[in-house]
């Protein structure tokens, strides 16, 4: 068989695949709302929310209801109360390499947002739960300075089915968690009160993150890959820069 | 090549700024123009057809929603593909693993002005089902690629913008494929 015919034999493949029957989504979707933002309901919790999520994750249905309902591939949330914090900086952990380096390390493409320049740093962490890669940008006006990092803003990837570990986050009273949508797909922005970000190897194994900010967070996952965009901007300016990364 | 399941509105950039604006008429043209295609995105990723049914119609809602962030000037179909996509793929995980593609029973559609024989029938019959067994085994990076490319009739740009990936990594995998696909079904046309 050569390869024309491979081609042709596909096409008239498609033709004898046992499709589902046409449906008519057109006219049963229900559309009342005009379109706004990307919000879909907001599941911001103030300091009150987080105790009642606490109460709740005493209840073991529940614990897993909130669980499933915070949860990005790759990353839990906790809440609770983090250690006192340094003074924030923003740092890329792991060894500084070129972004041809840093891409031949990974099995997935590093995505650049287009509505950025290259970024200033990139920075590969090899360890045993997989490889991490961060894109750091110098502050300029356009990104502020988070901190007294000197970095405005850095962009973490990484694939998130590393075994069983997870990540964590620990989120004082005054964060605020939003849901929100990075290309259709369900997206959380930390925003507020700083936070701490942790490593766990295990269910008792946590080992801190060497990155401690306080800047805001935009964490989504897209096709096995877990992205943070961390930064002092707000959530519309997250959400274009998130938005805009391209192969 | 065409093979799109449904064709592209004529106002389609149009149709999607009005629908960034909150017109429902307008959002509702554009899922009647692409639910057929949406839907066999869905069935590609689940292999169940009220499975996929159920992930296509969440993922317009979802599209819906996130109509407002869609940038002015992109390709609203491969964007709108990516979202059934992910829908489809957060419920697998769930589901374990896809059931494969069927073949339609006696599907051989009549070719030409001349009906086939019954013998021309059940070889291309045996060639087909021996073609999508090769196809089944190949990883779902492949596979996935062939399927947008002949079975949902996207462009190579399209194919990369709906799978989130790169132009040159379709083409690279789209060799790959179809050079894995001839190797699995060697002798089917030499005979």
């Amino acid at each position: 068989m050569v390869e024309r015919s491979i081609e042709a034999a596909l096409v008239e493949l498609a033709e004898g695949i046992e499709w589902p029957s046409p449906v008519d989504f057109a006219s049963r979707l229900r559309l009342d709302r005009p379109v706004r933002r990307t919000w879909v309901p907001r599941v911001a919790w103030m300091a009150g929310g987080i105790v009642l999520i606490l109460t709740l994750l005493l209840i073991p249905s529940a614990r897993q209801a909130v669980a499933n309902l915070l949860e990005v591939a790759g990353i839990r949330f906790e809440f609770g109360e983090s250690p006192a914090l340094p003074p924030p900086t923003i740092l890329a952990p792991g060894e500084q390499v070129d972004l041809e380096s840093a891409q031949r390390a990974v099995d997935f493409p590093i995505l650049i947002p287009s509505a950025l320049e290259r970024p200033t740093a990139v920075h590969l962490l090899q360890w045993e739960l997989g490889t991490q890669v961060f894109l750091a940008w110098e502050a300029s006006e356009r990104l502020p300075e988070v901190g007294e990092s000197g970095t405005g803003l850095l962009l973490a990837e990484f694939r998130a089915d590393l075994d069983e570990a997870f990540f964590g986050k620990i989120l004082e009273g005054g964060t605020t968690v939003d849901q929100v949508v990075v290309d259709g797909v369900p997206a959380y922005w930390l925003a507020g009160a700083p936070h701490v970000f942790m490593f766990a190897a295990g269910p008792s194994d946590l080992v801190e993150d060497e990155t401690r900010l306080t800047g805001n967070v935009l964490i989504w996952e897209s096709n096995g890959i877990t992205y943070r965009l961390e930064s002092s901007l707000n959530l519309d300016e997250s959400l274009e820069i998130a938005e805009s990364l391209r192969p | 090549m065409n093979l799109s399941v449904e064709g592209r509105p004529l106002d389609e950039k149009r149709l999607v700024e009005q629908a960034k604006n909150g017109d429902v008429p307008a959002y509702t043209d554009l899922v009647r123009a692409y639910q057929g295609i949406a839907l066999r995105v869905a069935y590609l990723v689940l292999g169940d057809a009220l499975e996929a049914e159920d992930a296509t119609q969440v993922a317009f809602m979802k599209a819906y929603q996130a109509l407002g962030r869609f940038r002015t000037g992109a390709e609203f179909r491969p964007w709108l593909l990516r979202i059934v996509r992910n829908e489809a793929l957060n419920r697998r995980r769930s589901a374990g693993r896809r059931a494969g593609l069927a073949l339609k029973v006696a599907s051989d559609p009549v070719l030409g002005d001349a009906a086939p024989s019954p013998e021309t029938v059940v070889v291309r019959g045996d060639d087909r089902r021996q073609l999508l067994e090769a196809l089944e085994q190949l990883p779902t990076g492949l596979r996935e690629v062939i399927e947008y490319r002949y079975f949902l009739g996207l462009s190579e740009a399209e194919t990369a913008r709906a799978l989130g990936t790169a132009t040159g990594t379709v083409k690279s995998r789209s060799a790959r494929a179809i050079e894995r696909l001839r190797h699995l079904t060697k002798g089917i046309d030499d005979g």
